[in-house]
């Protein structure tokens, strides 16, 4: 017999190749248990009230039972490198370098990036990259890696076009071999981050995209710090429709995949109060004027309106409600809770609330000396995504610590760590090893926001009833 | 590499491979060219000894970052984190397809599989896709229940949304997902996983059909043979303690297990990741190993 020539793809390296009382008047059995995935309450699981469903996901602690735990260190290591890629390239106008190229000023090395390569997200994958980055450099301050080879930040810009994120990662899986990667902020971005790293077999962090499918894969490589739009839709959803009554919602949201994933939750849970959207409209990225779709939800006398969106969209969109005399309740996401929203709204913003992946105002010790220590470093106060990209990078380099230079026994690291308490508070990891802390409701009062628990939320203590303007 | 007729060759950088990382490799069987989907830096062709390299730069690739490749006819059908590519050997034409062009939730392909009338494309999060050559227009499959964390239904539909791969043999579809496996006549799904049929793991690296009744499924606990459709019987191959020195095989009607025999298989990981079917033989990539196992002739169902 003739025997065929076989050929063989060498496709990996290695290859030879609790719940809070519930209040309300919320059905008994509206809190999560142990066959909940995302502690999702019985009453917002899809198909609740119909049907068990033949099977549910996400319940059994992910595995990795491939290969890799026995490949040794290597022998010398000038650097342990660790990964990070975010949107960090605001705008060609900011070079220093001129249109071409700029200098990226936050990281440890002075790195020249393609101006061309920017994203209107860079304000927050900046500070991002500076939470990381100090992580890095305290850790580098009490000796580094085994108390003499310092830590390394490889660093690759997100420049919000997705199809080059791929690639970004691949290089950085493979050439310049780092241990673990932190990033990124976009979905898509994200989504495409974490198919590279199933393959490459290397841990990822996240700590800034809120979208709910994004651990909804089954990659056991994947690790995210953050609580995400489930949650605070949920809770969300909890306030609108339990506390203020709310029956009439209209929605209006960003067109791009973060307003499309977002809002997922927040519309499931109110058509399964018993409450569908009376309408869905949306906007492209970068509009300005929102009359058209205003004018419409207006005409429904919608008594709230809820966006998903960038905190400039959601701004201008608020303020153009409040002109055109629409006082209702407006909600939103994590994105409007920033001195950029409240700038652009200005005094007459009326009532308004949006979800939030932690308290910022905490007064815990770890929270207070991160605050001071960022300040200190960069000369301007953190935020959400400094604070996760801080605890995220922590939680990395103690895996590191831990495992040693082995990309498998990090992840296994990574994912033994169910519990963590960092500046962003105690964190509570599932089975998928997605952060479900409880989130906080942000509600602008007074020309600033004001965050409440799950438990202040549900006991009834937003105070609803004072003065949302000054 | 190449294995032929009992010898191994390789190629890697040092010999023209444009990038070592290769997610896929298909053979045109008209003009005997090799093709070669690599991870990151495009596509490449082999032919006459020589490596062809074609990226976003120098073609109408749509992306880099390749993740399977198959031959259909004169065209070569790309996979790519960006969405699919089309490329016409004979016109030199590029064609892409993306949300813009077919029904794609999302555009994160993951697989290509060609038959002789239609080219599957396994979409992660956007489920199969299916392109029909003769009549040039696309359909979609997807899980009819929408959500991610359960299947409401078994035999509703695809599982998940989350595709591997797919497979298309003797008219019926099977796909793998990280979240089961689905076969398809053309007018029934049937569901399988880890609870219900012989698969030791929901996580389905890839699906190879050897026939309409018989799929190979690469699990990361082991391969998972569906023998007899009709009969729902399995042969699961894994190592069933970690510090077994040989895989054992078991043989199962749907999870029942009938009986379990040992075989020489000595690979040190049961993670699998590929199968090719080469006359009789079966080749089973796995995370730290090849094996080959030799038949003795095939046939389809079971005997006993």
């Amino acid at each position: 017999m003739i025997r065929q020539p076989l050929f063989i793809a060498f496709t990996l390296c290695g290859l030879i190749a609790t719940a809070a009382p519930m209040v309300y008047g919320q059905a008994a059995d509206a809190k999560p248990d142990s066959l909940s995935y995302g502690k999702t309450p019985q009453e917002y699981r899809p198909y609740g009230r119909f049907e068990d469903p033949y099977k549910l996901f996400f319940l059994d602690q992910l595995e990795y039972p491939g290969y890799g735990r026995h490949i040794p260190e290597p022998e010398h290591v000038e650097t342990v490198k660790i990964g990070f890629i975010g949107p960090i390239i605001r705008s060609v106008s900011e070079s220093v370098g001129g249109p071409d190229e700029i200098t990226l000023r936050v990281n440890q090395r002075q790195i020249r990036w393609d101006g061309y390569q920017a994203s209107h997200l860079a304000p927050l994958g900046i500070k991002m990259l500076q939470g990381a980055q100090l992580a890095v450099e305290q850790a580098n301050t009490r000796g580094g890696f085994r108390g003499s080879i310092p830590y390394e930040l490889i660093v690759q810009n997100d420049n919000g076009n997705w199809r080059s994120s791929g690639r970004a990662a691949v290089q950085m899986a493979w050439k310049d071999s780092v241990w673990a990667i932190l990033g990124t902020v976009d979905g898509a971005n994200s989504h495409i981050l974490i198919r590279v790293a199933l393959k490459a077999e290397v841990p990822v962090m996240n700590t800034a995209d809120t979208d709910p499918t994004f651990v909804e894969t089954s990659i056991p490589w994947v690790f995210r710090n953050v609580t995400d739009d489930r949650q605070m839709s949920y809770l969300l959803a909890d306030f609108a429709y339990k506390k203020l009554g709310l029956e009439r919602v209209a929605a209006l949201r960003a067109v791009n995949r973060y307003g499309r994933m977002s809002i997922d939750e927040f519309r499931d849970a109110s058509t399964r109060l018993g409450n569908p959207f009376m309408v869905e409209l949306s906007y492209e990225e970068g509009d300005t004027v929102f009359a058209p779709q205003l004018e419409r939800i207006k005409s429904l006398d919608a008594d709230a309106v809820i966006t998903y969106g960038n905190s400039r969209e959601s701004a201008l969109i608020l303020k153009q409600m409040r002109e055109m005399g629409m006082d209702q309740w407006y909600f939103g996401s994590d994105r409007m809770v920033t001195q950029e929203f409240l700038d652009i709204v200005g005094p007459d913003h009326g009532k308004v609330a949006a979800g939030f992946p932690y308290d910022p105002t905490s007064t815990d010790r770890r929270h207070v000396q991160f605050v001071a220590d960022f300040k200190g470093r960069y000369g301007e106060e953190p935020e959400t995504y400094a604070a996760h990209a801080y605890d995220g990078m922590n939680m990395l380099i103690e895996a590191i610590t831990n495992a040693g230079l082995n990309r498998a026994l990090i992840r296994d690291e990574l994912a033994a760590m169910t519990n963590y308490v960092g500046v962003t508070g105690p964190q509570e990891f599932d089975a998928v090893f997605s952060d479900r802390s409880p989130a906080a409701l942000a509600v602008l009062q007074n020309g600033r926001f004001v965050f409440f628990s799950q438990e202040d939320v549900l006991a009834g203590k937003v105070d609803i009833e004072s003065p949302q303007s000054p | 590499m190449l294995y032929h007729d009992g010898t191994w060759t390789s190629w890697t950088e040092q010999d023209g491979l444009p990038w070592n990382v290769i997610m896929g490799i298909a053979k045109d069987e008209k003009t005997g060219d090799l093709w070669l989907a690599l991870f990151g830096e495009g596509i490449a062709r082999f032919s006459g000894g020589l490596f062809q390299h074609f990226t976003q730069m120098n073609s109408g690739l749509i992306n880099d970052v390749s993740y399977g490749i198959d031959i259909q006819g004169d065209n070569v059908w790309i996979a790519s984190t960006a969405g699919i590519s089309r490329y016409n050997q004979v016109t030199g034409e590029w064609t892409v397809f993306n949300e813009k062009h077919a029904p794609m939730e999302e555009v994160w392909v993951y697989n290509v599989s060609a038959a002789e009338d239609k080219v599957y494309f396994a979409v992660w999060g956007g489920g199969i896709l299916e392109w029909d050559v003769a009549a040039e227009t696309w359909k979609d499959y997807r899980d009819p229940d929408g959500e991610m964390e359960i299947d409401l239904y078994r035999d509703d539909g695809l599982v998940h949304v989350i595709t591997t791969s797919a497979s298309y043999v003797d008219d019926i579809l099977w796909a793998s997902t990280y979240f089961g496996l689905s076969r398809y006549d053309g007018r029934n799904w049937r569901g399988y996983m880890d609870h219900d049929s012989g698969l030791p793991s929901n996580f389905i690296n890839f699906a190879l059909g050897r026939s309409s009744t018989s799929s190979y499924n690469c699990t990361d606990k082991g391969l998972a043979v569906l023998v007899d459709f009709a009969s729902d019987t399995w042969v699961t191959y894994d190592k069933a303690r970690e510090d077994d020195e040989t895989w054992s095989a078991h043989v199962m009607v749907g999870s029942e297990v009938i009986k379990t025999v040992p075989t020489n298989l000595d690979l040190p990981n049961h993670f699998t990741i590929s199968v090719a079917f080469i006359g009789d033989d079966v080749w089973i990539g796995t995370g730290h190993g090849l094996a080959r196992g030799i038949g003795r002739g095939y046939y389809e169902g079971i005997r006993n």
